[in-house]
């Protein structure tokens, strides 16, 4: 059987799928295949659902990787990195058909025009080599495919963005938690801004959309959306197999070979029984995650030429504010958040401080509040099994009440801090760790510290702390009643992996090139938050959409001009 | 939302006036709000947890089909809704009456009557009827409206409609709004038009011209109907979903009963307003109390939606506060009442089957224009429902909610 095709994708989640699909949709009869590591895991979505109503611990991991027969773990939590020096990095993936957007939260921001220009507006960073302007369309294209519910008046032109289309939905309804908080912060102002509450687009369904059904508020979208409101990536690779692009599952890729014009020639993989497998492409799309696709890179010694491949290794570090609302609230209806605080994402004041983008928690402090956490709010295990039983022996009903009078009433703001790019942060190769058991790849070595030189990020750690004191104060939260945790060395990883794989203008500075094509290899070109050059604030799924999407128009370009 | 048109508007040349537009968009909003009515009312009693007989994954998919009939039928209020807005454009106002349950099978022309009746295969049947979408007749099976109603529901009528579906009759009215003369139909106020700014419709449309009124009519039947490249997400393929993965739940499990067993067209008191008479009357006395403040606070929704809608309120802010007291009290309390009463016996031994919400619609629905007259009669109404609830342990569910809507809009 010929094992050639016009095009091999590595990766099967959001990037190689969008990819995949619109090339094959503008050429059909292209010869298409992605390789991807994981499964499908399309027919246990249910089964996942009740698997992680079932776990006790439940976090973006929770439903999956159960099964002993899965050979190809992904990371659940910050030891499943080798970390060598500094801060731990706390944010996993999920290696599988479909990807991360398995158990994304499904929020869709755009990029905004400044974050393109970080470096000449503000003195920091890097400029993207494109700019808002290049993406607009892309960004549009990409809501369509995903679905995204929002609304077009709120956020057309808001913070310097023209939306040239409207969202293909309208916003989700605001939880009630959302619209009562929305209430009490009308005219409020907080470090020179003013403070609107506005929806957060997401890819969710607010109506029934190309055969998926509107969401029905089950709380669960991370882990797991058990009916398939939420937008995953398994959506376009269903799209793509219809227009006969192949995808090769349990398919981990070891090596890639060049040719010696520097063309990747052959790709190998392994099948989870071990069998070696080839296959060759004339264009070959590296589409994995910052982290794979790095180690792949690094393993095969491609793309060295900038010797930044693996290098400025970004997340979005998150802090929290919880709060005791004076009313039940009743938080947990509805998806985790709907709505947001967007005015800190931009602003002069990046010139001394990151940016950051907060978030109204709809799911009470669920996330944030643990036991070994020094918070002087108890959390609800503490409350169930020390204080309402122990020392004030409550049972019964009244210990219902009382949970009840709680559990209605909390609330949470989470922020997330743009991170600067620094060569150091980065992904190696462990010499230490256990290898891959299919292909026998090493495990990313990571080493990874905010704020290495200066104090950029946690400038914004200790405004956003103000600004949710703020908030807390504005809605008449007792000071007893509500805690802010904006100590940087306490953040949360936001799971959103950025950079290693940097786009940008020349060979010295950028591993790719503003068409994402390879400065070493003709035939190569990157996809995926890995090429992002900075992380600005907005969670960067629908960039990643978006940025596949141009790729596809550039190689559709490209083929046909070949062929003419 | 789909059914068949009467006889008296077969063809397009019969809609010719005003008149004629006001009498099709009043049917419209009839058969939008019944139609709601019995949507809720099956999605109502669907069952919520494991203990009730069904497994986990059983359980998993018939809460996905609540939900999506939750979707269509608040998509039915925003149909109504959208439909006061175009009677208001061209001078008519706002209708929202419509026959108690159980009705008459003569009433509505398809001769299949709408039932307040559990989820269940008979029901979705029902339901595929009314949203039958108008190509699907033409794709071959069924071949005629006619055929269908007999094969599903054993009627047979020697009536000939040319026009069969809903999609057809909003076909006669958008055909209307584009034929008659523009400048002398608008005639409507278009301060009292309806938008997204004032109530939490999202997709609703401003009617001011036939340009908008074709939009807001398009709307309506790509959300019923769905597009000639969109069959799936239209109501008519929502619920053809929902059918296919019952009988494959079915076929699996000879025992799935995805809905609890409730009375069909509930009555809490007779009335001597039901049109066809014999309902299942709710004789247990406990219950009977509860479905009586269901009513009632339908009724008061009803009331503040109609207020709030005929936007003669010179009070913006006012104007809004009613009109979200309706939308929150459908969510907040119509809902969580409708589902307590599927799990409350209906007859004094309480084995026999369990209750639900009559949607029993009272005579007094129109409040008055004078926006301070009406506030008096909603605040005094809701007042007295909740000294109702505060002494009807059952209805407790629904206390704080209650309070709060009315603490919080501030009427």
């Amino acid at each position: 059987m010929d094992n050639t095709y016009d095009i091999v994708i590595i990766g099967g989640g959001i990037a190689g799928a969008m990819l995949a699909w619109k090339v094959s949709e503008k050429l059909p009869g292209l010869k298409i295949i992605i390789l991807e590591a994981g499964i499908d895991r399309s027919s246990e979505r249910t089964q996942m659902a009740l698997s992680y109503a079932a776990s006790l611990n439940k976090g973006p991991g929770s439903a999956y990787d159960k099964n002993p027969a899965i050979l190809l773990k992904s990371p659940v939590g910050t030891n499943d990195y080798f970390s060598h020096d500094s801060d731990p990095f706390k944010s996993t993936y999920l290696r599988s058909g479909g990807g991360t957007t398995w158990h994304w939260l499904g929020n869709t921001p755009r990029h905004l025009p400044n974050d393109f220009k970080l470096k000449s507006k503000y003195g920091h960073g890097v400029n993207w080599p494109i700019g808002y302007d290049d993406m607009e369309k892309y960004y549009s294209d990409a809501e369509t495919q995903m679905g995204v519910s929002s609304n077009h008046l709120e956020w057309n032109g808001a913070l310097g963005a023209n939306h040239s289309k409207d969202f293909p939905m309208p916003m989700i309804w605001p939880s009630y938690l959302e619209t009562t908080l929305k209430v009490g912060l009308v005219g409020k102002s907080i470090e020179g801004k003013k403070i609107e509450v506005r929806s957060t687009p997401q890819a969710r369904n607010s109506q029934a959309y190309e055969d998926r059904p509107v969401r029905a508020g089950n709380s669960s979208c991370v882990p797991v959306c058990p009916i398939g409101a939420k937008y995953d990536a398994m959506v376009n690779i269903r799209k793509a197999v219809k227009n006969k692009v192949l995808v090769q599952y349990q398919a981990a890729v070891q090596k890639i070979e060049t040719d010696a014009a520097g063309n990747i020639s052959t790709i190998l993989f392994f099948h989870w029984s071990k069998q070696e497998d080839t296959v060759k492409g004339h264009i070959v799309v590296m589409a994995s995650n910052a982290i794979e696709s790095s180690i792949l890179l690094l393993f095969n010694k491609l793309c060295s030429g900038s010797g930044l491949v693996g290098k400025n290794l970004m997340d979005h570090p998150q802090g929290y504010g919880v709060g005791i609302y004076k009313d039940p609230i009743y938080t947990f209806r509805g998806p985790p958040t709907t709505s947001g605080i967007d005015a800190f994402r931009d602003g002069d004041f990046r010139k001394d401080s990151a940016a950051f983008r907060i978030t109204i928690g709809n799911d009470g402090w669920s996330r944030p509040v643990r036991k070994d956490n020094p918070n002087k709010l108890d959390n609800l295990e503490f409350l169930i099994n020390e204080k309402f039983r122990t020392e004030n022996f409550l049972i019964g009903k009244t210990l219902r009440q009382a949970l009840a009078d709680k559990i209605t009433r909390i609330f949470r703001f989470s922020y997330s801090t743009e991170m600067l790019p620094d060569e150091n942060n980065k992904v190696e190769l462990s010499t230490t760790d256990p290898v891959d058991p299919i292909n026998q790849l090493p495990r990313p070595k990571i080493s990874f510290k905010i704020d290495r030189s200066g104090n950029y990020n946690s400038n914004a750690f200790l405004m956003a702390g103000r600004v949710l004191i703020g908030l807390f104060m504005s809605l008449e939260v007792a000071e007893k009643d509500f805690e802010v945790q904006n100590d940087q060395a306490l953040f949360s990883g936001a799971g959103h992996l950025m950079g290693t794989l940097r786009m940008g203008h020349d060979k010295k500075s950028a591993v790719v090139d503003k068409n994402l094509q390879s400065f070493d290899h003709p035939n190569l070109f990157i996809i995926g938050s890995g090429v992002f050059p900075t992380a600005c604030t907005a969670n960067p799924t629908l960039t990643i959409a978006a940025l596949s999407l141009r790729l596809a128009d550039h190689l559709i370009s490209k083929i046909q001009s070949k062929k003419s | 939302m789909r059914t068949f048109i009467p006889r008296r508007y077969k063809t397009k040349k019969d809609v010719r006036s005003r008149s004629d537009l006001l009498t099709l968009l009043s049917e419209a909003c009839e058969i939008e709000h019944g139609l709601t009515c019995s949507y809720l009312y099956s999605a109502f009693s669907i069952k919520q947890t494991v203990d009730e007989g069904i497994t986990a994954v059983e359980q998993q998919a018939i809460r996905k089909w609540a939900s999506q009939i939750f979707y269509i039928a608040s998509q039915e209020m925003l149909h109504l809704s959208q439909a006061w807005n175009l009677l208001k454009s061209i001078g008519g106002t706002l209708y929202y009456f419509r026959p108690n349950f159980p009705q008459s099978s003569k009433y509505y022309p398809f001769h299949v009557p709408m039932k307040l009746e559990p989820f269940s295969l008979e029901a979705l049947q029902r339901f595929l009827l009314y949203e039958l979408p108008t190509d699907h007749l033409s794709q071959g099976k069924p071949q005629s409206e006619q055929d269908y109603a007999k094969k599903h529901f054993g009627f047979f009528s020697e009536d000939n409609y040319q026009y069969q579906t809903v999609g057809e009759l909003y076909s006669l009215i958008k055909h209307g709004f584009l034929s008659i003369d523009e400048k002398k139909l608008f005639i409507g106020d278009p301060a009292l038009q309806t938008g997204p700014d004032q109530i939490d419709f999202r997709e609703i449309k401003i009617v001011k011209d036939r340009a908008s009124a074709a939009a807001a009519i398009n709307m309506i039947m790509d959300q019923g109907e769905g597009t000639p490249t969109d069959k799936d997400d239209c109501h008519f393929g929502i619920f053809k979903s929902i059918q296919t993965q019952y009988k494959n739940f079915l076929h699996a499990n000879p025992a799935f009963r995805p809905a609890r067993n409730i009375v069909t067209n509930p009555v809490v008191f007779a009335k001597g307003n039901y049109a066809a008479g014999v309902g299942e009357l709710n004789i247990n006395a406990n219950t009977r109390e509860v479905a009586d403040i269901f009513d009632d606070c339908y009724n008061l929704m009803l009331q503040a939606l109609q207020h709030g809608f005929a936007n003669t309120i010179k009070d913006v802010a006012l104007n809004k506060r009613v009109a979200s007291f309706a939308i929150q009290s459908m969510v907040r309390i119509i809902k969580p009442l409708g589902e307590l009463l599927t799990q409350l016996p209906a007859f004094a031994d309480a084995d026999l089957k369990k209750a639900g919400g009559a949607f029993g619609l009272s005579r007094h629905v129109s409040l008055p224009d004078n926006n301070k007259l009406a506030s008096i009669i909603i605040v005094e109404r809701s007042s007295e429902i909740l000294d109702r609830i505060s002494i009807h342990p059952e209805a407790a569910v629904i206390s704080h909610s209650f309070s709060n809507i009315i603490k919080t809009f501030n009427l």
